[in-house]
């Protein structure tokens, strides 16, 4: 069945068309051409879907489209502010976090997150965090690098 | 042993507001509907054409299932729509309960992961029916009972028997669980909860064990379950009692282990032989109840 529903995406309303059988991966790339977030496993392994929903990280194809309606959607291409850059997003540049960069978005918006909520983790505490999203080139520790070093912003806000 | 789509088939969507119009939908459409919780397991198994359904109704929406209530002499009531980092935040802000429920805080903060976990549901892991889930061992621990609600009544259901495989339990299509009571575990228990992995989230051998009055045999309370090694989980009754009965417990417990494991239907697949997985349940029994006993 087809309906419309409304939702904020990074901040700003959307109005969108949706089948009840779409998942909200489906939607925020296909209806609302939001590019930044990644499709691969199709079955909540890789988690490089991840998108914030409703203040927590999600792995948007294990979620409906329709589930969206009146709530609010975030993703990598929404922690930015006035085009400056969100310090992780920083910290992932200076430490080379990424190589091909398809896992960098689900990476960023998720420790986004987690770094607001624990601006004091152990590497331990990121690795744990950050086991449900997959990335083949980096090895993880880059990426922890930066999560580790990013800290001290988060901490300061 | 890929998803070979990505689309999920078609289905009409409902999000009830409460309680009684859910079960009404329920009544309703029969078989033709499914309820959906946090939708971790049934949007994968929808897509893997496992599990069809005309409609789907999304019980999030009703306010009274989201509620955690600890009752001292009775035990944790965990709703029905309560996820797993909500359950590990309760126990974060109450660590007495947590201590009181060991092997299910340990078991929650190894379901899935960080990320799915913002989703998946205590009472949804369990009716999931899937053998290495990590809720359904700590369940069976406790004693927990799931509350069971549809137009024509309400009954309690231990979690011991509930489930009959993947997707299969023993609710009708008409019921819901609304909320599951984790009971009280008696004074002084430690317990613990051991997940051993291969490669993947799931464990390969899982074990929830709680021991209290370890010193006093007449006492002595002793309760194993294993799950993942197995189809179903199994409580461990006879190693129990004859664990309960020991003088020491360090007299029989090595004995009582390799005669669990070597009795036990256990599973064989890529991940692990059905040998290794006995192997481990030896070696892991010893282990959990060693630390159990100086804890
Ligand atoms: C990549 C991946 C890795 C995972 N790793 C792990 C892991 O390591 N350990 C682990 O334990 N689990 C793991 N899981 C499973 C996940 O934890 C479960 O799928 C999840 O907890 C199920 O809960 P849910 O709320 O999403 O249930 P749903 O998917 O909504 O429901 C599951 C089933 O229960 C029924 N149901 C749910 N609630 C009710 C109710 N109140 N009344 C009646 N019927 C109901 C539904 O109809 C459905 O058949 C993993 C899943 C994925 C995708
Ligand atoms: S595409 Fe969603 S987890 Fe892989
Ligand atoms: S940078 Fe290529 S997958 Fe992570």
């Amino acid at each position: 069945m087809a309906r419309t529903i409304t939702l904020k995406l990074n901040g700003r309303m959307r109005t969108v068309e949706v089948e009840d059988n779409e998942t909200l991966l489906e939607v925020l790339r296909d209806r609302l051409g939001e590019m930044s977030v990644k499709a691969a496993c199709w079955k909540g392994e890789c988690g490089l879907c991840t998108v914030l929903f409703n203040g927590r990280p999600v792995k948007s194809c294990m979620v409906l489209g329709v589930e969206a309606d009146g709530g609010e959607v975030v993703t990598a291409a929404g922690i930015s502010r006035d085009g400056e850059l969100a310090p992780v997003q920083k910290a992932f540049i200076e430490h080379g976090a990424f190589q091909c960069g398809f896992c960098t978005p689900a990476f960023v918006v998720a420790t986004h997150y987690f770094l607001q909520k624990n601006p004091n983790p152990t590497r331990e505490e990121v690795k744990e965090f950050l086991s449900g999203i997959l990335c083949r080139c980096t090895g993880y520790k880059q990426i922890i690098d930066a999560v580790m070093d990013a800290a001290k912003y988060y901490r300061k806000q | 042993m890929s998803a070979p789509y990505t689309t999920l088939p078609e289905f009409k969507y409902v999000r009830p507001k409460s309680l009684e119009e859910a079960l009404k939908l329920l009544k309703e459409n029969g078989d033709a509907a499914k309820v959906m919780n946090g939708g971790v397991g049934l949007i994968g198994f929808m897509r893997e054409r496992l599990v069809e359904a005309q409609y789907i109704v999304d019980i999030k929406g009703i306010g009274e299932l989201k509620k955690i209530e600890y009752v001292p002499g009775k035990g944790l009531l965990i709703g029905a729509t309560v996820t797993g980092n909500e359950l590990l935040e309760f126990f974060e802000k109450n660590p007495e309960v947590r201590e009181k429920f060991r092997a299910l805080y340990e078991a929650a903060s190894h379901m899935a992961d960080a990320i799915l976990r913002n989703r998946g549901t205590i009472v949804g892991n369990i009716l999931e029916g899937l053998p290495y889930v990590d809720i359904p061992g700590p369940a069976v621990l406790f004693d927990a009972e799931v509350h069971a609600v549809s137009l024509d009544g309400e009954r309690w259901l231990p979690v011991d028997g509930l489930v009959l495989g993947p997707t299969m339990t023993q609710l009708s299509p008409g019921e819901i669980v609304t909320e599951i009571l984790f009971k009280e575990p008696p004074a002084g228990s430690k317990s613990t909860y051991i997940k051993l992995q291969s490669r993947t989230e799931y464990g390969i051998v899982n074990l929830s064990a709680l021991l209290s009055n370890a010193g006093s045999p007449g006492k002595r309370d002793v309760r194993l379950v294993v799950t993942a090694a197995t189809q179903l989980p199994y409580r461990a009754r006879e190693f129990e009692e004859n664990l309960k009965k020991a003088e020491r417990i360090d007299d029989v417990l090595e004995q009582e282990a390799e005669k669990l494991a070597n009795s036990l239907d256990v599973i064989e697949d890529p991940y692990a032989s059905a040998e290794f997985r006995k192997h481990l349940i030896k070696v892991l029994i010893i282990k959990a109840f060693k630390t159990l006993e100086v804890m």
